[in-house]
């Protein structure tokens, strides 16, 4: 195993001295293609006594021009495709630092951190994807930056030891190599295509004319990139089954990483996150295209990732288990079992809380602990018919008894509807803000998906009733449903004025958001929205319904 | 017999002798750094456990011999000179810490204490984060001891007073069938 940076770099300088040797001769063999074809051409229209084997004819003096001129475009390609591959990539996939305040990001930091020492103390930077595909990178440049990415959907949906798995994974492709080689192929030759064709989408925009003139020099990098597939050869599947064992070695937790690829296997992979180009520098590929799956001779030259399948496969080998083993592995969802038995009609829930003295006494109904002089929000409570202890302040239900509410910190901004003042709350481990007196949230639109990928929540049954009768009317056309357009509220933030609407799938979420949801998208769900800060202000209660109906009828791949 | 043939002989057994010796010090300086990072961990442990006694001793004033256990584990362990006794007092030192963080669960008021939530996620994720240096540094340990304890390496390991090296081992058994802590 390799265990020293020295080591590493070794290998690593060994892959690209390769790759930089190919790509000279990938330059010297197209030029000297295109020279002969021309020199055909040449022969054939201006020459009388035209000769096919003539023309075929080695000119000793111009192989060498060739030969130069090819060393040349190859420098200058490697020096333009190999300097700020990382960033390159990084920007085209639109990555972002993890926030520590996040208890999912500090847990993926901490994972990272654990792994790093398994490595000897290799260090590793993060990165994140605000998507919902579920998927993970890994890459690494010449200046022996080691960068591990995840998106933030396979963050929500993996247990501490799958994360650790999965980050194991990618650490395994950092060590022996695989990661800096495929960065290069990719900078080399995906990144440029992909950042000029972004480039001219947006000038289309604005002058379709303009835009014309260039589409011939993007015609010439996609084809540049798609001979470039040649490189690919370089990516061998196998390098997918050696870090699965690599990373398997370093965690000792081949089921784990099972696991993990199984959940992956059976969910969106995140495929309108990058063109397929891409593709080689994450752990499944995340167009999840027909080659993947199979095998032979040209699959094998030319697809990057083995069938997922028989990586499980061989994992399930390694960890002594059966198929049976990642039966109900997901963490577990709580759509459907909302926590909550509905009681006999005229029935008041019980419950039993802890004392200074941190003994169990009850059970109370909510009306005898408002009454109790030592209940505070910071006293355990646990349910007469449950055995689950929480904090009261956790609980909705306590949240009517007076200064049960979360402490929190105060925040900046009033509220735009009863004119209290805004705290900051801990929600799905994001930290949003509230109003402290009539409880509306306050949320960034990046942290809505984040949100709704967390599955941490119960739901009451009236959410659940709420959620399924919106959908019902959503699945209709969206009639005349009346919307406020006078008196319209001030966002907390810029004070300007925030505009009412529905909520709509596609534009909040995931612009490509599949529309299992709804036919257009929208939902019959009203809210207030500041489009110069980004942000949604709606009660908790119709969070949660968008929560529910995310967890219940959002992205699957069956 | 032609005369330089055992100049050749010679000529082999030096180049021999200088590439084993250099593997030894490479394997060896692997495992120093092995240690190393362990000790960073430890480091970052040692750190920690004054806040943890901070903060329990105000709630579980029932428990005084339990911190105070840990509390002498801390010192043994900084104070440990050799790397055999430092391991037995890490030992005695994560015995501690684990009997103390078990307590915590029938203290639900430091349960909720936020400060305490955050430390107890530094302590997994520091306990894990040694469990895992430990098994880089028993891998490299493994490696070295290989080497110089296989023939005829171990006559050059020898002649060069190179030992084997003790594994980080853990002393409970009930410890060794899960190596990470859950908290």
């Amino acid at each position: 195993m390799l265990s020293s940076f020295f080591e590493i770099e070794k290998r690593k300088n060994r892959s690209i001295s390769g790759l930089f040797f190919f790509l000279i001769l990938y330059y010297f063999l197209s030029s000297l293609l295109l020279w002969t074809l021309i020199k055909i051409a040449w022969n054939y229209f201006m020459e009388p006594d035209f000769s096919l084997v003539r023309s075929f004819s080695p000119d000793t003096r111009g192989v060498l021009v060739i030969l130069l001129l090819s060393s040349l475009a190859a420098f200058i390609h490697w020096q333009t495709g190999a300097s700020g591959a990382v960033n390159g990539i990084l920007n085209v996939l639109r990555a972002e630092p993890l926030r520590l305040q996040d208890r999912y990001h500090q847990m993926l930091y901490d994972v990272i951190e654990e792994t790093s020492a398994a490595c000897g103390g290799i260090k590793f930077e993060c990165a994140l994807l605000s998507t919902s595909g579920l998927n993970a990178f890994s890459l690494a440049d010449q200046n022996g930056r080691l960068v591990i990415g995840f998106t933030e959907g396979l963050l929500a949906k993996l247990n501490r030891n799958q994360l650790r798995a999965v980050v194991s994974h990618e650490a395994a492709h950092l060590l022996n190599g695989d990661s800096a080689a495929s960065t290069l192929i990719c900078s080399l030759f995906s990144l440029r295509s992909t950042i000029v064709k972004n480039w001219l989408d947006r000038l289309n925009r604005e002058s379709r004319f303009i835009a014309s003139l260039f589409r011939p020099v993007s015609l010439l990098l996609a084809l540049v990139d798609g001979a470039g597939k040649i490189f690919h050869i370089f990516l061998s599947r196998e390098r997918e089954y050696r870090a699965d064992i690599l990373g398997s070695r370093l965690t000792r937790d081949p089921l784990s990483l099972a696991e993990a690829l199984y959940i992956i296997s059976r969910s969106w992979r995140g495929e309108t996150l990058t063109g397929q180009d891409l593709s080689a520098v994450f752990i499944v590929d995340p167009c999840s295209g027909s080659l993947d799956e199979e095998e032979g001779l040209f699959s094998d030259l030319f697809s990057v990732h083995p069938p997922i399948g028989k990586r499980i496969d061989v994992l399930l080998k390694l960890a002594d288990a059966g198929p049976q083993s990642l039966d109900g592995k997901e963490k577990e969802s709580v759509t459907g079992t909302t926590g909550e038995s509905p009681l006999p009609d005229g029935q008041e829930r019980k419950w039993y809380v802890a004392d200074r003295e941190n003994k169990w006494k009850g059970p109370f109904s909510l009306s005898e602990i408002a009454g109790l002089g030592w209940f505070s929000p910071s006293s355990w409570v646990r349910r007469s018919d449950a055995g689950k202890a929480v904090l009261a302040r956790e609980a909705r239900e306590f949240h009517d008894i007076p200064g049960t509410g979360e402490p929190a910190k105060a925040s900046s901004g009033a509220c735009p509807d009863c004119s209290a003042g805004l705290k900051t709350v801990e929600y799905e481990a994001n930290s949003l803000e509230q109003c402290s007196g009539c409880g509306r949230m306050l949320i960034r639109r990046k942290d809505l998906l984040r949100i709704l990928m967390r599955k941490e929540k119960d739901f009451s049954p009236e959410t659940v009733k709420m959620a399924e009768l919106l959908l019902k009317d959503a699945r209709e056309e969206l009639k005349d449903i009346p919307i406020r357009t006078q008196n319209l509220l001030a966002c907390p933030k810029c004070r300007g004025k925030m505009n009412r609407v529905f909520f709509n799938w596609n534009m909040e979420v995931d612009s490509s958001a599949e529309s299992r949801i709804s036919k257009t998208g929208f939902l019959p769900l009203v809210m207030d929205k500041c489009v110069w800060c980004d942000l949604l202000w709606l009660e908790p209660v119709k969070l949660e319904v968008l929560q529910y109906i995310y967890e219940k009828y959002g992205r699957i791949v069956k | 017999m032609p005369h330089y043939i055992p100049l050749v002989l010679i000529g082999v057994l030096v180049l021999w002798s200088i590439f084993i010796y250099n593997r030894i010090v490479v394997l060896f300086q692997r495992v120093r750094n092995a240690w190393s990072q362990i000790d960073v961990q430890l480091k970052r442990r040692y750190d920690l456990i004054p806040n943890l006694v901070e903060i329990v001793k105000g709630y579980m004033a029932y428990e005084k011999q339990t911190l105070e256990r840990v509390i002498r584990a801390r010192t043994q362990a900084i104070q440990a000179s050799t790397m055999k006794e430092k391991i037995e007092a890490e030992n005695l030192l994560t015995g501690g810490l684990r009997s103390l963080l078990a307590l915590v669960e029938n203290y639900p008021e430091l349960k909720a204490n936020q400060n305490m939530l955050r430390l107890q996620e530094e302590l997994t994720t520091t306990e894990n984060r040694i469990s895992f240096a430990r098994q880089y540094y028993n891998d490299e340990v493994m490696q070295y001891n290989s080497f110089i304890q296989s023939f005829p390496v171990s006559l050059m390991a020898r002649l060069a007073r190179y030992q084997g090296e003790p594994f980080f081992e853990m002393e409970d058994p009930a410890q060794r069938r899960n190596t990470e802590v859950r908290l």
